[in-house]
C-alpha cells in the first residue's frame, strides 16, 4: 500500500516535471504558472504538506530555467549540449537507483553529517563572495549584471559545497 | 578516541565489510572508526557493539 502510494507520488512528480519543462519551451511565464498549479494539484492529490513538494518543484524550476536561457542565447547552450547533459544526468540517476538495489549503503550517519556541514559552510563562502561582489560593484572597480552575478554564485555554492566535502571526508568527519 | 573494532572484528573473523553491512554504515566510516578518527553517536556505537557481541565500553575506550 505504502509502496504504491510512493510509486504514485513520483509518477505525478515526473510528470509534472516533464509539463514544466514542455511549457518552458513554449513560454517562461506559462512554466511558472503551471509549476505552481502543479505544485498545489500534487499537494491536494497526494493530501500531504506542500514543502514535501517543494524539491520536485524547484528542480522542474531549474530545468525549466536552464531550456529557456538555452532557447533564448545565441551563443548559449546547444539542443546537442543538453541532450548530452540530460544523459549525464539521467545515468547517474540510473546508478544510484542500481546501487540503492543492490543494497549498497550510499548514506550514513557520517556521510549524511559532513553533507550538512559542507552544506553550512557553502552557504558562508557565498555570503562572502556576495559581499566582496557588492563592494567591486558599489565602488565601480567591476560591473556585473544579475546574469553574471547569478552564475558566479551559483559556482562558488555549487564548487565550494563539493570541494569542503571531499576534505570532510577524506579527514574522516569528526 | 581509541576503539578495539579491529581486534574484536579479528576475534569474529570479520572483514571490514561484513561490519558495515552489519551496523548499517559504509565501509568508510568503520574504516575512520577503527583508526578513532570518528566519533560515532549512541545509536551507531551500539550498532557496531551489537554486530561485533560485545559492550559498548568492551569496543570504544572513553
Amino acid at each position: 500500500m505504502k509502496q504504491n502510494r510512493k510509486k504514485e507520488q513520483w509518477g505525478i512528480a515526473a510528470l509534472a516535471a516533464v509539463l514544466v519543462l514542455l511549457s518552458a519551451l513554449i513560454d517562461a511565464r506559462l512554466s511558472f504558472a503551471l509549476a505552481i498549479a502543479g505544485l498545489f494539484a500534487i499537494s491536494f492529490t497526494m493530501k500531504s504538506k506542500i514543502w514535501r513538494q517543494l524539491p520536485f518543484i524547484l528542480a522542474s524550476f531549474i530545468i525549466a530555467g536552464v531550456v529557456v536561457v538555452a532557447l533564448n542565447s545565441q551563443d548559449g547552450l546547444s539542443v546537442q549540449g543538453m541532450a548530452i547533459a540530460c544523459l549525464i544526468g539521467a545515468t547517474m540517476i540510473a546508478i544510484v537507483f542500481y546501487r540503492r538495489k543492490k543494497g549498497v549503503i550510499l548514506n550514513d550517519e557520517r556521510t549524511i553529517a559532513i553533507h550538512n556541514r559542507a552544506t553550512t559552510y557553502s552557504w558562508w563562502v557565498s555570503y562572502v563572495m556576495i559581499a566582496i561582489l557588492f563592494w567591486f560593484d558599489y565602488s565601480g572597480y567591476m560591473g556585473l549584471s544579475a546574469i553574471q552575478f547569478g552564475g558566479v554564485i551559483l559556482f562558488t555554492m555549487l564548487l565550494s559545497q563539493l570541494f569542503i566535502k571531499c576534505y570532510l571526508l577524506s579527514r574522516g568527519g569528526s | 578516541m581509541k576503539t578495539r573494532i579491529k581486534e574484536l572484528r579479528a576475534r569474529y573473523n570479520m572483514t571490514q565489510e561484513d561490519l558495515a553491512k552489519k551496523a548499517g554504515v559504509r565501509r568508510e566510516t568503520i574504516v575512520f572508526l577503527e583508526q578513532g578518527r570518528y566519533n560515532p553517536s549512541l545509536r551507531l556505537a551500539h550498532d557496531v557493539a551489537k554486530a561485533l557481541k560485545s559492550k559498548i565500553d568492551d569496543v570504544f575506550i572513553f
